[in-house]
């Protein structure tokens, strides 16, 4: 039961995360699955099959662009995904509605 | 199991294009490459990554329904034109194999007056037991039964003593086409003096005789 809840939240707030993590630089796929579960102290453990299609369609609504980078010597290429403009503007409105619905979470819980 | 055919696993459970499917498969690789490099063994990356099964699942809740559902049409579509191409082409075979008769007056290789003369001919040596004629005048597999026996193997089976010729009836023809075969079949009734005979008799397109039966 808790697991479904928790599920539900968590998918809700995924966007939000990734492009929260790209915001201070490009990164790849595993950097990103590894830096939210480091950062959120192991709340978040993404898997492959969960960030990838996210990412696929962050990129499709033209809110992050990928480049895959040359690999250096025994360096594997590395798909680099990057926030755009629009990907800004969109987390920035993505936090205004997070913070409005976090606030009103507490006062309800406050009661 | 090693690492490709797990990702290949995996991409063949997505529902997506194939243009996905190849960045998917890129982009797992290239995971489990860096989780190697950094001394993981392939078990624990795909113990921590999920079964093919999870992994795709995962893949599949996100990918929109858009997408899912043009991917089921696409994989639909892939079956059923190929199942249309082979069904129309058995259709058309069997119709293409199964002989047809047509009127000989549409006919590009016969005309009606020259299977007429030729089938009028084809009696006339067999009355006059011109073998060697007849057999000029055949299909390779019919020479060898252009005979006296078959002759009168066939006269036996109405009359053992027909009689002179007496007259030829109307004349009925068809064009057979089997497959590349043009055959002009056509009926005629002979009345003898003893007996009246109708002989069925086929011509291949260069009118060579093709088959001879007579009731």
């Amino acid at each position: 039961m808790n697991d479904k809840y928790e599920r539900q939240m968590k998918k809700g707030v995924l966007d939000m995360l990734v492009l929260r993590l790209l915001k201070s630089e490009p990164k790849y796929g595993y950097q990103i699955i590894q830096e939210l579960k480091e950062k959120s102290e192991e709340t978040f453990l993404l898997k492959d099959g969960t960030l990838y299609p996210i990412l696929y369609r962050l990129e499709d609504d033209k809110l992050v662009v990928s480049k895959w980078s040359e690999a250096e010597g025994k360096q594997v290429p590395r798909k680099y995904y990057e926030i755009t403009e629009a990907g800004q503007k969109a987390l920035d409105e993505i936090l205004a509605v997070w913070k409005r619905i976090s606030d009103g979470i507490s006062k309800i819980m406050e009661d | 199991m090693d690492a490709e055919k797990y990702v290949n696993a995996i991409a063949r459970k997505v529902k997506c294009n194939g243009k996905k499917k190849k960045e998917i498969k890129k982009q797992l690789m290239m995971d489990i490459h860096m989780r190697m490099k950094q001394g993981e063994r392939l078990e624990e990356i795909i113990s921590q990554m999920g079964t093919v099964k999870e992994i795709a699942d995962g893949f599949n809740e996100n990918i929109s329904l858009k997408e899912q559902k043009r991917y089921v049409r696409n994989k639909v579509l892939k079956i059923v034109i190929p199942v249309i191409v082979i069904v129309t082409f058995l259709i058309w075979f069997v119709y293409w194999i199964f002989p047809k008769s047509f009127d000989i007056e549409q006919s590009k290789y016969f005309k009606r007056e020259q299977v007429e003369a030729a089938m009028k001919e084809t009696i006339a040596l067999l009355d006059a037991e011109d073998y060697i004629a007849l057999q000029e005048n055949a299909i390779p597999q019919m020479q060898s039964l252009l005979n006296a026996e078959t002759r009168e193997g066939m006269r036996g089976t109405l009359c053992d003593d027909w009689g002179e010729r007496k007259q030829f009836g109307a004349v009925y023809m068809v064009e057979l086409v089997q497959g590349n075969t043009h055959l002009a079949v056509g009926e005629i009734t002979v009345t003898y003096e003893n007996v009246s005979a109708t002989y069925r008799l086929t011509y291949d397109k260069d009118m060579r005789l093709a088959g001879i039966y007579v009731r």
